[in-house]
């Protein structure tokens, strides 16, 4: 192909509709040719730009937390970052399955305790048939018979060394499955530790932030006996809920935070839910510039929603 | 106007650095910055929520296992970012059976708009880009217009467009070439030297 060629595939590629021949011709030749890359970039610029016409959607709080915890102490993998020859980059050429990113571990050490099974019990044969040469050895030369018994003694032994394994194999299974699942747990509490560590820290800047503002909300008609103390830092963002008093969330419902300037319409916090005790306590980040902020916590569909349509549990203005 | 945004593509850089070096509070940065967005995308393509939420942590996942692999060089870290999620909703779309496509795809399964909601400080500028990015989209013919959003936003191959437009391939090829090129220039004009 010339170059007149593959600068013709090249708005294909960037808007993802090159078929998969043709694609891999490009691909050969892009390495070698600054002008296509540099066209390529742009026009790959250009389709992902279509994506700003689609209405964003929030994802649910769970999500964000459960991506992050899936994350959280395992380091990004050099073996699974190698670079691609693709144009910009082909996630299909590097895909990650994460079901089977997250459990390599287990995967490995399972393989791992298979090996050193499988080397125990080679050991183990090759011990039993030294002794039997050395058997053999002792009592002279093997008679015309002795081949079939030999061959008999073989085969019993071969038998009697796979259920070995086999039961071998089975108790080790289990073992590495109960210390995966120790390690898992560990890593749990690990990361619950570093969680409240980190909650902590978070607190103390915002306290100490010279633009935060502090709101008391009061109890409205729902929960008259709920209180919530609040900081927020204007410039950041940055805010902080402890409220009391709460009554239990219905299931399917959460309690969201509202940062409400002047009469403009309310803008959507995140949402916490009550322990039992009826106490709930939540870190966010709210938009930033908000001279005199309200604030209000309303119950609402489980995941939050873009204007408030719940109860008002707690309001309160900033001092 | 800051709708050619370098500084933030070149602190988004920075961040996808930082996340390569396995800094988790610069991942959850760019997963608050851009996973409405996405989202958006992969429900657009895959047409059902618990799917797109599914991918949507697949690609997030695979962000922080290749962070390493994005270079400023070749592109911009939204292109990136976009190019895996697309890439991951068209593989999960392509296992998903033909009849079920065709069933979603009549089911037309818009988000809410209730649901459409981002922080309101990035929200303000991704208002202004999509308002610009409409506007170059308009200057296109009609036919242009429809190829790249099936294409592109669809997940559709072009020989399933043709099929669909009851058009020839070689003209569906020609339409997408022809209008993105377009849409590129048009982006080009409206925010000087920068894409959007």
């Amino acid at each position: 192909m010339r170059h007149e060629d593959y600068k013709e595939l090249l708005a294909l590629e960037a808007a993802g509709a090159l078929e998969e021949g043709e694609r891999g011709a490009l691909l050969e030749h892009l390495p070698s040719c600054e002008e296509c890359r540099a066209e390529l970039r742009e026009l790959s610029d250009a389709a992902a730009a279509l994506v700003y016409t689609v209405e964003p959607v929030r994802p649910p709080a769970e999500l964000r937390a459960n991506v992050l915890a899936r994350v959280r102490g395992v380091g990004p993998s050099e073996a699974r970052t190698a670079d691609t020859s693709s144009a910009f980059v082909d996630p299909s050429e590097v895909a990650v399955d994460p079901s089977e990113a997250h459990a390599g571990s287990r995967l490995g050490e399972s393989r791992n305790g298979g090996a050193r099974r499988t080397s125990t019990s080679t050991s183990d044969a090759r011990g039993l048939l030294s002794g039997f040469s050395l058997w053999q050895i002792l009592t002279g030369r093997p008679s015309l018979g002795f081949g079939a018994a030999f061959a008999s003694i073989v085969v019993v032994l071969l038998g009697v060394t796979s259920l070995l394994l086999w039961s071998q194999n089975r108790t080790l299974s289990a073992e590495v499955a109960r210390l995966y699942d120790r390690l898992r747990e560990t890593q749990g509490e690990l990361s619950e530790q570093r969680e409240q560590l980190a909650s902590a820290r978070d607190v103390n800047e915002l306290l100490s932030a010279p633009g935060a503002r502090f709101a008391e909300l009061s109890g409205k008609k729902p929960a008259p006996q709920a209180h919530a103390m609040l900081a927020y830092d204007r410039a950041t963002g940055r805010a902080v809920i402890m409220a009391t008093g709460l009554p239990p969330c219905p299931a399917g419902h959460s309690y969201q935070l509202w940062l409400i300037a002047g009469d403009k319409n309310p803008m959507p916090g995140g949402t916490f839910k009550s322990d039992a005790s009826g106490r709930a306590g939540m870190s966010d980040r709210l938009p930033v510039g908000v001279g005199q902020p309200t604030f209000a916590v309303t119950l609402e569909r489980e995941g939050g929603v873009s204007a408030p349509e719940g109860e008002v549990f707690m309001a309160g203005s900033a001092s | 106007m800051s709708l050619a945004n370098p500084q933030r593509d070149a602190e988004d850089a920075e961040v996808l650095r930082a996340v390569a070096r396995g800094d988790e509070s610069a991942f959850a940065r760019v997963y608050d910055r851009y996973s409405p967005i996405l989202l958006g995308l992969l429900l657009r393509i895959l047409r059902s929520r618990p799917e797109a939420e599914d991918v949507l942590q697949e690609v997030f996942l695979q962000v922080w296992q290749q962070a390493r692999s994005f270079d400023p060089a070749r592109g911009r870290a939204f292109t990136w970012l976009v190019t895996l999620a697309r890439s991951r909703a068209i593989d999960r779309l392509r296992a998903v059976d033909s009849r079920e496509r065709a069933a979603r795809a009549s089911a037309e399964e818009a988000p809410p708009a209730a649901e459409a909601q981002v922080w309101a400080e990035d929200e303000a500028e991704r208002a202004e880009r999509a308002e610009a990015v409409r506007g170059a989209l308009a200057e296109l013919p009609e036919e242009q217009r429809q190829v790249l959003v099936l294409a592109y936003l669809e997940g559709m191959t072009q020989s399933e467009i043709a099929a669909a437009k009851g058009q020839p391939l070689g003209t569906v090829k020609t339409r997408t070439r022809t209008g993105l090129r377009r849409l590129s220039e048009a982006l080009r004009e409206r925010l000087g030297q920068q894409v959007v």
